[in-house]
């Protein structure tokens, strides 16, 4: 709660991960019915979000699972005050009643919640049903006007494409697409402001080791993004994906371990400096392009030690990345261990790449780019953290730009 | 006085309680009041910093250098701040 001293917001929202049952979450629930009790009615609410799954057989949303929960939740000492539940279908008024019956919840705080095309939807759907006018009601606030309307914009947009690009995303961990969650949502965000739908292929790294089958993977989409990651699994395949792009003219954007394989690839095919790679991967090679940052050297284990969150990156003038950005100094969020070999970096630019963003001081690597090309731009630092819907991300504007272009062409 | 609001999830997990905590925080701002988003993981883990991406998904990364949870992604996307190593709390950095 030391969040609530430093900032001393109106409302305090409180996510607890995991579900109701886990005993990993009990002492975070158990602070809640004690947070609760002190605060006083009206100074704390909760709410429990459930599902009623349908079943088919019987046409029927089914409330027991939810009943169940909200008891497990009352003999761990919470009464919820709100339950929102995710359904596929609406609610029938009988459901809806029962629920408020068997929860001791009021009617009008069985809040439901529907699938959506778009994520972005939610507010709109939530505030709908009347989920904030209720919660303000509970805690004693007075609830005002609330201005929606650019997010209602947003939504309109995203619900009406006039077109459809596809993007790759090729990486290790393909099979789990939340694990590239923040890079997905810049994507879409940047496909909203061309009024694009984005469809993404996943392309497994490891399918991209034999040129032959990464020329066919890549055959079918208007661009590609090689995302961060660690560890030499894949490597070979995200080589020939950035090959492919380079020698193609495919909209490319290579994040964090995807500059570092830009950088690796060039080094190779360009420089024919054919044993160049990372320390990561390779403790001896002839050609370290890829070095550990010297301040991580003395470093042993993993876990928070890497250069972490928000340096200011400063971009060369005249450059695709300044031009994107408009600006002379950016801050972006890292997080690496490893960095472009400053002995390398007067070699590859004579040879065409393009250094266009470095740290302040010089000598860290942040965009590498290939200008003759429609997007090919590769940066060290993770700009998917910093896009939003209504805002997309320069770099990932870009890539989807040249991508459209691709596209009518 | 700053009002509290939990949100619990039941039945299944990945039910979108980020992006419920996200839309909700999205709404009050969209009133004019200030609020915080914050998520508490139960696990031991002090961040999710070398937790398997295939577990736990993306490990989304704060302006002052957290390693943190994805949801706090939703949060930023949804009601377009920049959160902090305040907002995750996890077991882990608890004990």
């Amino acid at each position: 709660m030391g969040a609530t001293k430093q900032f001393n917001p109106d409302f305090h929202i409180i996510e607890i991960g995991g579900t109701i049952g886990d005993i990993e979450s009990l002492p975070f629930i158990e602070a809640i019915r004690q947070y609760k009790a002190e605060m006083g009615y009206g100074n704390a609410i909760s709410i429990h979000c459930t599902l009623l799954p349908y079943l088919p057989t019987s046409g029927e949303l089914k409330t027991k699972p939810s009943q169940h929960s909200v008891n497990v939740l009352r003999s761990y000492g919470i009464q919820p005050e709100i339950l929102l539940c995710r359904t596929s279908k609406p609610i029938p008024k009988t459901e809806r009643e029962k629920l408020a019956l068997f929860c001791s919840i009021s009617k009008d705080a069985v809040i439901e919640c529907r699938d959506m095309k778009t994520i972005y939807e939610v507010p709109l759907a939530l505030e709908e049903q009347g989920l904030c006018q209720v919660a303000l009601k509970m805690l004693g606030v007075r609830d005002k006007k609330p201005d929606l309307k650019s997010w209602e914009k947003l939504v309109d947009k995203i619900k009406h494409p006039t077109k459809s690009i596809k993007v790759g995303i090729a990486g290790k961990y393909t099979k789990l697409s939340d694990a590239y969650i923040s890079v997905v949502e810049s994507l879409k965000h940047a496909g909203y402001a061309d009024s694009a739908s984005i469809e993404i292929k996943w392309i497994n790294s490891e399918d991209c080791v034999d040129y032959e089958c990464c020329k066919k993977e890549l055959a079918d989409i208007q661009a590609v993004v090689v995302p961060g990651g660690f560890g030499v699994r894949g490597i070979e395949g995200k080589l020939n994906v950035i090959r492919y792009a380079r020698e193609n003219n495919l909209p490319f954007l290579g994040l964090c371990l995807g500059l570092q394989c830009t950088v690796i690839e060039y080094a190779r095919n360009v420089l024919k400096l054919t044993d160049a790679n990372s320390k990561e991967f390779d403790d001896n090679p002839t050609d370290p392009v890829i070095d550990m940052m010297l301040d991580q050297k003395h470093i042993k284990g993993y876990g928070g030690t890497m250069r972490l969150g928000a340096y200011d990156c400063h971009l060369k003038k005249g450059t695709v990345a300044y031009k994107a950005y408009g600006k002379d100094v950016v801050s972006e969020r890292h997080r690496h261990r490893y960095e472009v070999n400053f002995e390398y970096i007067e070699k590859l630019s004579k040879a065409g790449l393009v250094f266009s963003g470095m740290s302040p001081d010089g000598m860290l690597t942040e965009i590498v780019e290939l200008p003759k090309l429609d997007w090919f731009v590769a940066c060290q630092f993770h700009p998917e953290f910093k896009s939003r819907p209504d805002r997309p991300h320069p770099l990932f504007k870009g890539l989807v730009d040249a991508a459209v272009k691709r596209l009518n062409n | 006085m700053t009002k509290y609001i939990f949100v619990t999830g039941g039945v299944v997990s990945s039910l979108g309680k980020g992006i419920v905590a996200a839309s909700l925080g999205r709404l009050l701002r969209s009133r004019g009041y200030s609020v915080i988003n914050q998520k508490f993981d139960p696990y031991i883990n002090v961040d999710p910093g070398t937790m398997s991406p295939f577990q736990h998904g993306e490990v989304f990364v704060t302006d002052d250098g957290a390693e943190t949870d994805l949801d706090l992604g939703h949060y930023e996307r949804f009601t377009d701040t920049s959160l902090g190593k305040y907002n995750n709390v996890t077991s882990g950095s608890v004990y």
